[in-house]
């Protein structure tokens, strides 16, 4: 009697028990039979596709693309699609430096531009003020297959999308081939190790291998990180709290740049993202880090140096191969009176066949952040291209393996990385490593371990 | 000229600096020699420095698209001039426009500007009102804000005004950062203005108002002109505010149209850049060729009382 009397309190039966038990083990163990069975076959269950407002006005401000002709085709679907649903389209381009603080303005007026491009962290910086857009990311991945982990790191904050994966501009190394045949160098360099042999060779042709170790926006975050986790070193553990910038790993990534130096790469801390582009288009240098504008002018407008340029991607570390590349989302912000018709733009916009007419035309200086989009031929019309396609994979995120944070942008924005090593590349490789160490350490420390 | 007086031997001694004569009398200081050291050359150095930046400007924009990246020849002579980039700037972009609404913007706010800092400038320095000083002060020290601190509460106003992406949000924000400045300078030049000529207007009879109009005003007519210049100076070139509350390109001002549509990502279009910057700074350094004395004057403006 108690016994049956206690079942009948708690509501459980040995049947029951067993029954539950037995769809959490074979959920946990078999996910995929089980969604397979239920009415979430379809991965946007609840899809709901936004429709437009007639009548509507949207506007959209992004970054100033490097491919003009690339803008352009962007404007001209947008105003497609507009005058297609009776919607007033209106994109504003600016600099990637000046997106930020007129991002920064409009949250902070709660007003502005209905769609904002998001840069990096910034919906993890801006969350309150972005739309969820679980809903429209599903359509997506329904139709487009899994997004970029480093896009999907991005917009997801707490499990919400507060941003639509949008775009990847990869860099990777652009390279003189007639230099590096001179200089004895059959290719480019595969490992960190080759790299600095390579250096050394390419020295003695005075066209230097390149690249900035100051405050570039892009060049110097997509050259440093991948080196420091390339020997295994990271800014703060996965937790994102503990910094562990403190390690042997990190020692030897600087001891290899020091290295690197002292054989013959030069780096440039007064130089900002368009300086390592001029050298390369004056002759100066024989190699450097980049997006494939580089590669893309040569080719499309100066003709000087297109046949004997060629691209690879990033060389690996005693830990692996390790990339950056600029990755750039689009938020609806909570202020847009018409967000559902900015929602319906923006899944019109990254419609593949919309998409990859633009991607065409942005000659390789874009890539897809969908599965859909891992085949784009832009990247293989021209081999010299592929390099481009070959650092997505291997792409992180500034902060990793700490997922993308407030903290995680604050480190980016004050370029404590970069600092690290120029520290000790300062005087031809020759700084005090402890000390720049100690003082990556106190930096990230001030962001990372404040409650 | 050097003050002479009579020593006791009865020659006369030289007061002021001293200048050592060579045998044939003339002082050393007189000769070409001498001036070039003096004068001549650290003028010229100054010039190649101050100058220096606008003939880079210039030769830039007369470079060919494949000279301006051949560093086989000196980069500071034009091998082919071409105006390829000024017929590309003037007919691609929106130029034309970014010019007319940054001249309108600019002088339109310097003239508010300069109403309201005439008018606070003279009564700070003449009115003996209490906390007159304080004001000043105040005045002054407003002025230090950063635009950098001041741009996201402005935002916020803008806002509320209903003006986003109109040049009236320029024309109302410029005098935040005008007025004080030119206030601060005007009330030095008020202050050096005696106060008899207008005290001498009272007694005959005319009304305050009477005596700033005709007294005052008339005489810190280099004052305001030196306020002016700098006013119109700033808003030319300001940069921060027109970036946040304009959008559209047909509405942008020159420093903002020329960064936002001449950067594509990471590749400057150095030619059109240099031409749309000497085009740009062309007004101002007529203005200033027009003023200088005026300029000069405003500067100096109570460095030495009469």
């Amino acid at each position: 009697m108690a016994q049956s009397s206690k079942r009948a309190k708690s509501g459980w039966s040995r049947r029951k028990f067993l029954q539950t038990a037995g769809v959490a083990v074979a959920t946990i163990a078999f996910p995929e039979i089980i969604i397979s069975c239920g009415p979430q076959s379809n991965p946007t269950p609840a899809a709901v596709i936004p429709k437009a407002r007639k009548g509507a006005s949207i506007r959209l401000l992004q970054w100033t693309s490097f491919v003009k002709q690339a803008d352009d085709e962007f404007k001209r679907q947008a105003a497609e699609w507009g005058a297609a649903n009776g919607v007033t389209v209106a994109i504003e381009t600016v600099t990637g430096d000046q997106l930020q603080p007129k991002t920064a303005a409009a949250v902070e007026a709660s007003s502005g531009p209905d769609i904002i491009q998001m840069q990096y962290a910034w919906p993890q910086l801006y969350t309150n003020s972005c739309v969820d857009l679980t809903n429209d990311v599903n359509i997506l991945i329904g139709k487009l297959g899994k997004p970029d982990p480093v896009n999907e790191a991005y917009c997801k904050v707490d499990g919400v999308w507060r941003a639509m994966p949008y775009t990847i501009v990869p860099n990777a190394w652009s390279y003189r081939t007639d230099y590096f045949g001179q200089a004895g160098v059959s290719s480019f360099p595969a490992t960190w190790d080759e790299f600095t042999i390579a250096a050394g060779k390419l020295k003695t042709t005075g066209k230097p291998i390149s690249q900035t170790d100051g405050h570039a926006y892009g060049d110097s975050l997509t050259m440093w990180n991948p080196v420091l986790w390339g020997f295994g070193g990271k800014e703060v553990n996965a937790d994102g709290k503990t910094v562990a910038i403190n390690s042997q790993e990190t020692r030897n990534a600087i001891k290899w740049a020091q290295g690197a130096v002292k054989a013959g790469f030069v780096v440039h801390p007064e130089w900002l993202d368009p300086d390592n582009n001029q050298a390369y288009h004056a002759d100066r240098i024989s190699a450097t880090l980049n997006g494939a504008s580089i590669y893309i002018r040569e080719k499309v407008e100066f003709h000087h140096y297109t046949d004997v340029t060629n691209n690879a991607p990033m060389p690996s570390g005693p830990k692996g191969t390790f990339a950056m590349n600029l990755i750039f989302n689009h938020a609806v912000m909570k202020w847009s009176p018409d967000v559902e018709t900015a929602r319906a733009m923006l899944l019109h916009l990254m419609d593949k066949d919309q998409y990859m007419k633009w991607t065409t035309i942005a000659g390789g200086y874009n890539a897809g952040p969908f599965d859909a989009f891992h085949n784009d031929p832009v990247f293989t019309t021209d081999p010299k291209l592929k390099a481009f396609q070959d650092v997505i994979a291997p792409g992180k995120w500034p902060g990793w393996p700490a997922a993308p944070s407030k903290k995680t942008a604050q480190s980016q924005t004050q370029f404590i990385v970069a600092d690290m090593f120029a520290k000790a590349l300062a005087n031809g490789g020759t700084g005090d490593i402890e000390a720049a160490v100690a003082a990556a350490e106190t930096s990230l420390k001030a962001i990372f371990e404040r409650p | 000229m050097a003050m002479q007086s009579s020593t006791r031997s009865g020659q006369p001694a030289v007061l002021g600096p001293r200048v050592r004569k060579p045998r044939n009398g003339r002082a050393i200081g007189d000769r070409f020699v001498g001036r070039a050291i003096r004068i001549y050359i650290p003028l010229l150095a100054l010039l190649a420095v101050t100058l220096f930046p606008f003939y880079w400007m210039a030769i830039t924009s007369f470079k060919s698209a494949s000279e301006l990246f051949d560093f086989s020849v000196s980069p500071l002579w034009v091998r082919e001039p071409t105006l390829f980039w000024y017929q590309d700037l003037l007919t691609k972009t929106n130029f034309p426009h970014w010019a007319f609404n940054t001249a309108l913007v600019a002088i339109v706010s310097t003239l508010i500007s300069l109403f309201c800092s005439v008018l606070a400038g003279y009564s700070l320095a003449r009115l003996r009102y209490r906390g007159a000083d304080s004001i000043g002060w105040g005045i002054f020290v407003t002025y230090l804000v950063p635009p950098t601190l001041l741009f996201l509460p402005l935002t916020f106003v803008i806002r509320e005004l209903h003006l986003f992406n109109n040049l009236w949000s320029l024309i109302l924000t410029y005098p935040t950062f005008l007025i004080p400045f030119c206030t601060w300078m005007l009330m030095g030049f008020f202050k050096g203005i005696p106060r008899e000529l207008e005290e001498a207007a009272l007694v005959d009879g005319a009304t305050r108002i009477q005596a700033m109009l005709r007294i005052a005003i008339p005489l810190a007519v280099p004052g305001i002109l030196a306020a002016a210049l700098f006013a119109f100076t700033l808003s030319w070139n300001e940069f921060l505010y027109s970036l946040i509350f304009l959008n559209d390109s047909l509405v942008k001002t020159i420093p903002v149209g020329v960064t936002q549509e001449l950067i594509h990502g990471d590749e400057f279009f150095w030619g059109e850049l240099m031409a749309a910057a000497l085009l740009g700074s062309v007004p101002v350094a007529v203005l200033y060729s027009f003023f200088v004395d005026y300029f000069v004057a405003g500067m100096t403006a109570g460095a030495v009382k009469g």
